[in-house]
């Protein structure tokens, strides 16, 4: 049997009680509780968990939901392959 | 031997004839059309993968290629979404992370020998001599796949092109489809972007009021689009919308547009651009929600509409939402066994390698149902990243986040399910409309 | 409440050392001022951990340089960095897999071969290497064109997260005041000296943008660290203080997590682009980008992603399915000379500089740091000062060329 774990991250495997367990121990912000937990750095990039992780940032710390506020969805919004991006000339798919 | 559980597909699905992949060494039998994650599910084989840390057992939850839990090696290149890749005759697919396979992983000893939590960050940092075999096994562990087969060694790199549009409309359901067209009709040069197989988002899934399929509406619109001269790309997306060039001087808005097509990268300089990206779901939170078989309602409806494909033999439908219902309507009405419990909520999903049980909770009252499958999911989240990365501004819907309005960002329009929960009839509303105002 | 990171609650009205900038540069000289028992220090960061420059780089550790300057600032750093996880009770992550500098012509390769010698007279034991020893290096790397590189095995790769807050958690421990989210704005003046620091004051949640209102605090000191990275002119400003720095874009980009398949740091010296493969399995990369404007921007651009890639399947071509999951920018902070600057600035003599490191600020911290702080408390630094003052940029000065720039 899988361990009876509460999964917000999936691609890091980061589970409520790290998440918690870091904004206790002061990452009040979504900027900070991403980069002490990994949250929302792996392939989806916070697609699937961000929803999560701004309810339990703002009921942790008594935010409103505008003020958790969000990260930075930086391009490409899905894994593109190198291949593409180094197109050249000449070279056809 | 697994029951299939395919039955037989509608409108909005193809299944073409039979082949075979290769799942670890293993015969599986598919079908052309079909994609990889739902030729798997079908067969019965429900771990895709194993998580990062833990090596909790994974597999499909959105279907759309948004959440990483379907990420296999497929025909020797690693960290490929199952659920959206077709299959084909003779596909090697491979599990990953996991040893010796994602079915019997090794590894899982991780998940029990740290039940509450696994932290890294202070393990041993006072251990230098350890430090060496430590960092050793924490590198082997990390990463989510081998390097790619060598085929072909230099790979194909095609060349990227310009694409000429007015408008780009970023999103073919209901409302993108809507706004292409008026758009179209209005006299702009349109391209329509469109991550599916088959374009239309949401109306492949459903039928209207009227009892007509929402594909037929789909193909309708398609063939008005071409024939007002758009651009349609399936199997495409705008993976990002760019405000700065290579030197730091800012682009006009709404900027550069990078699209990804099967056959090359192709940039577009719009003068606007639509997103009508739409929403996706994301979990709920309780323990063992990762576990295979949890799964987005909607993700039930593809596997449903799109290949004829049971999500489970015996199906928990929990919470109430339009997706939601209309994946225990149209599951129950397919042969599926649908367990509803209203007003009761789910305290954990349990299972060795998928689930295999709910506890769930009504007041005081607790009970527990066998079930192989769970619908439960969470918030709907709107695709807002194009959106940010024009500037534009998001604000709380729930606890998730959405563009401020149908004027999102300096020349970006938004519409549809992007902005929010809506019926179809105000999608395709909305769409026309800001289809309309975009083309001036 | 104190969390691990930071500190909360109401800033006291007197420090002896206020600290401008949260990055790897200001933890870590409030790091060395405490453990020397000067504990009355006060970082201030003006956004989250990591915001900039610190929370951006690829974590490339080298000591390939070619000026004696950069070499013995980044050589003794390394050690340190061997060090760091001990010291700071957190795990660094510190993997010294070596750096490969490829050139692809005779002049680049003849280039290489004289800082090689210059690297082994100084302490350093790189070594030039053929192709076919490249090739044992990197098994992927497509040698073709290689004529000769250099390779360093002491050279390695950090993770830049896990240093800064290792950092903020041992100077919390040691008693430093680290404040997130709280910027300086101006400098009081008195007698060509600094008296007190105007900070902004508000409590936010989410976006550092929000602001409580509750107006300016100012705080007295003795001793004004300007460690603010690509910000420092404008601080320096504040106090009159004029740098010769300027902020350049570099944009970098992350590749998703692979198992591991790539040792060293690879740098193609054709056009500056450099991979690497972090803990995680990420391949992180960065080239430069001609013609990029002055400015401090973070904004990606797409003409970057396509150039870095080419420049990627160029050298690693078997790469061609990996993905791009991500890509950022941060800034680098350059001098004239691309050397940092350090110490006490001339007509502000308790303004203390810590930056200007152009790009390689993070590698060579824990020496630059250890200097700084060095110089504040009244000792006699590592390394001779003069090569990193301020008033080196003085009527005569000629910048001795930087040969190995990367990114």
């Amino acid at each position: 049997m899988t361990t009876p774990k509460r999964i917000v991250c999936a691609c890091e495997d980061v589970n409520d009680v790290e998440l918690r367990e870091a904004i206790e121990a002061g990452c009040a912000d979504l900027e900070s509780l991403k980069r002490l937990t990994g949250f929302a750095t792996g392939p989806c990039q916070g697609k699937t968990c961000l929803t999560l992780a701004r309810q339990m940032l703002a009921e942790a710390t008594g935010a409103t939901p505008e003020a958790v506020g969000a990260i930075t969805f930086r391009p490409p919004v899905q894994p593109i392959p190198l291949r593409y991006l180094a197109g050249q000339e000449g070279d056809e798919a | 031997m697994p029951k299939d559980l395919r039955v037989a597909t509608g409108p909005a699905a193809l299944r073409g004839k039979p082949i075979t992949l290769r799942l670890d060494g293993r015969a599986i039998r598919a079908f052309e059309g079909e994609t990889v994650g739902a030729a798997l599910h079908a067969a019965g084989e429900r771990v895709l993968m194993r998580s990062i840390k833990y090596h909790r057992p994974r597999g499909l939850f959105c279907c759309t290629g948004k959440c990483a839990g379907c990420l296999m090696r497929v025909d020797g290149t690693p960290n490929v979404r199952a659920c959206v890749t077709p299959a084909h005759d003779g596909m090697v697919v491979e599990t990953q992370n996991a040893f010796p396979s994602a079915r019997r992983d090794l590894f899982a000893v991780v998940d029990k020998a740290y039940p509450r939590v696994l932290d890294v960050h202070e393990q041993l940092a006072r251990a230098p001599l350890l430090r060496p075999i430590h960092h050793a096994i924490v590198r082997r562990m990390a990463g989510f796949g081998k390097l790619p087969d060598l085929k072909p060694v230099p790979p194909r790199r095609p060349a990227i092109r310009p694409l000429e549009a007015d408008v780009l409309v970023a999103g073919g359901g209901p409302s993108g489809l809507a706004a292409a067209l008026a758009a179209a009709e209005a006299g702009a040069r349109v391209a329509l972007v469109d991550e599916g197989d088959r374009v239309g988002g949401s109306l492949l899934l459903t039928s209207d009021d009227e009892g007509r399929h929402g594909a037929a509406r789909a193909e309708e619109t398609l063939q008005r689009l071409r024939a007002a001269g758009a651009t349609v790309l399936p199997r495409s997306v705008v993976f990002g919308l760019y405000g700065t060039d290579g030197h730091g001087d800012a682009l006009p808005a709404p900027g550069l547009a990078a699209i990804l097509t099967p056959e090359r990268i192709l940039e577009c300089s719009p003068r606007t651009v639509i997103v009508a990206s739409g929403a996706h779901e994301t979990p709920p939170l309780f323990p063992g929600n990762d576990l295979p078989g949890v799964m987005g309602a909607r993700a039930a409806l593809i596997l449903l509409h799109r290949h004829g494909v049971l999500a489970g033999e015996r199906i928990l439908v929990s919470g109430e939402s339009a997706w939601r219902r209309a994946a225990a309507d149209d599951l129950a009405k397919a042969g599926a066994e649908i367990v509803s419990a209203p007003g009761a909520r789910v305290a954990e999903a349990r299972g060795g390698r998928r689930v295999e049980s709910v506890a769930l909770s009504k007041g005081e009252e607790t009970w527990s149902e066998e079930v192989d499958c769970v619908l439960a999911a969470g918030n709907e989240t709107p695709r807002v990243e194009l959106v940010q990365q024009a500037g534009g501004r998001l604000v709380a819907q729930g606890w998730a986040l959405a563009p401020e309005g149908e004027r999102a960002a300096p020349r970006v329009f938004a519409c549809g399910s992007v902005l929010g929960p809506a019926t179809l009839a105000e999608r395709l509303a909305q769409g026309a409309r800001v289809g309309r105002e975009a083309a001036r | 409440m104190t969390g691990r990171f930071s500190t909360e609650g109401p800033l006291k009205e007197r420090y002896q050392v206020v600290v401008v900038g949260g990055g790897v540069n200001g933890l870590g000289v409030a790091r060395h001022l405490a453990l020397a028992g000067v504990t009355d220090v006060l970082v201030l960061e003006k956004s989250y951990l990591l915001h900039g420059a610190s929370g951006r780089n690829g974590g490339g550790v080298r000591a390939q340089w070619g000026t004696m300057d950069n070499l013995v600032l980044a050589r003794d750093s390394i050690p340190m960095f061997r060090h760091m996880s001990a010291e700071l009770g957190f795990n660094v992550w510190f993997r010294q897999g070596g750096y490969l500098f490829l050139a692809h012509d005779e002049e680049k390769a003849k280039a290489l071969a004289d800082v090689v010698r210059f690297h082994n007279a100084n302490g350093v034991n790189s070594r030039l290497v053929d192709p076919t020893e490249a090739h044992v290096l990197v098994p992927d790397l497509n040698a073709q064109g290689v004529v000769a590189a250099s390779y360093h095995p002491g050279d390695g790769i950090i993770f830049p997260w896990a240093v800064v807050q290792g950092l903020a958690k041992r100077c919390v421990e040691l008693g430093v005041d680290v404040r997130t989210f709280t910027g300086a704005t101006g400098f009081a003046m008195k007698g060509g000296r600094i008296v007190g620091v105007e900070t902004t004051r508000g409590r936010v949640h989410g976006d550092s943008r929000g602001q409580d209102g509750s107006g300016s605090v100012r705080v007295e000191c003795e001793t004004v660290v300007n460690a603010a990275g690509c910000w420092s002119r404008e601080v320096a400003a504040l106090a009159g203080v004029a740098l010769p720095n300027t902020p350049v874009r570099h944009e970098i980009l992350v590749t998703e997590a692979l198992k591991p398949f790539l040792d060293p740091m690879l740098v193609d010296l054709r056009n500056g682009l450099y991979c690497s493969q972090d803990m995680r399995g990420e391949l992180v990369c960065g080239i430069g980008m001609p013609g990029e404007k002055p400015g401090v921007s973070f904004a990606s651009s797409f003409a970057f992603t396509k150039r870095v890639a080419s420049a990627l399947l160029d050298v690693l071509p078997s790469v061609g399915d990996v993905k791009v999951m991500r890509q950022w920018a941060g800034a680098y902070d350059v001098t004239p000379d691309n050397k940092p600057i350090l110490g006490p600035s001339p007509g502000v003599e308790n303004l203390v500089q810590l930056n200007g490191a152009s790009g390689h600020g993070f590698m060579i911290s824990p020496m630059t740091t250890r200097i700084v702080a060095d110089v504040i408390l009244g000792r006699k630094p590592p390394v001779d000062l003069a090569p990193y003052r301020l008033d080196r940029f003085g009527p005569g000065w000629q910048p001795e060329p930087e040969t190995l720039v990367i990114g």
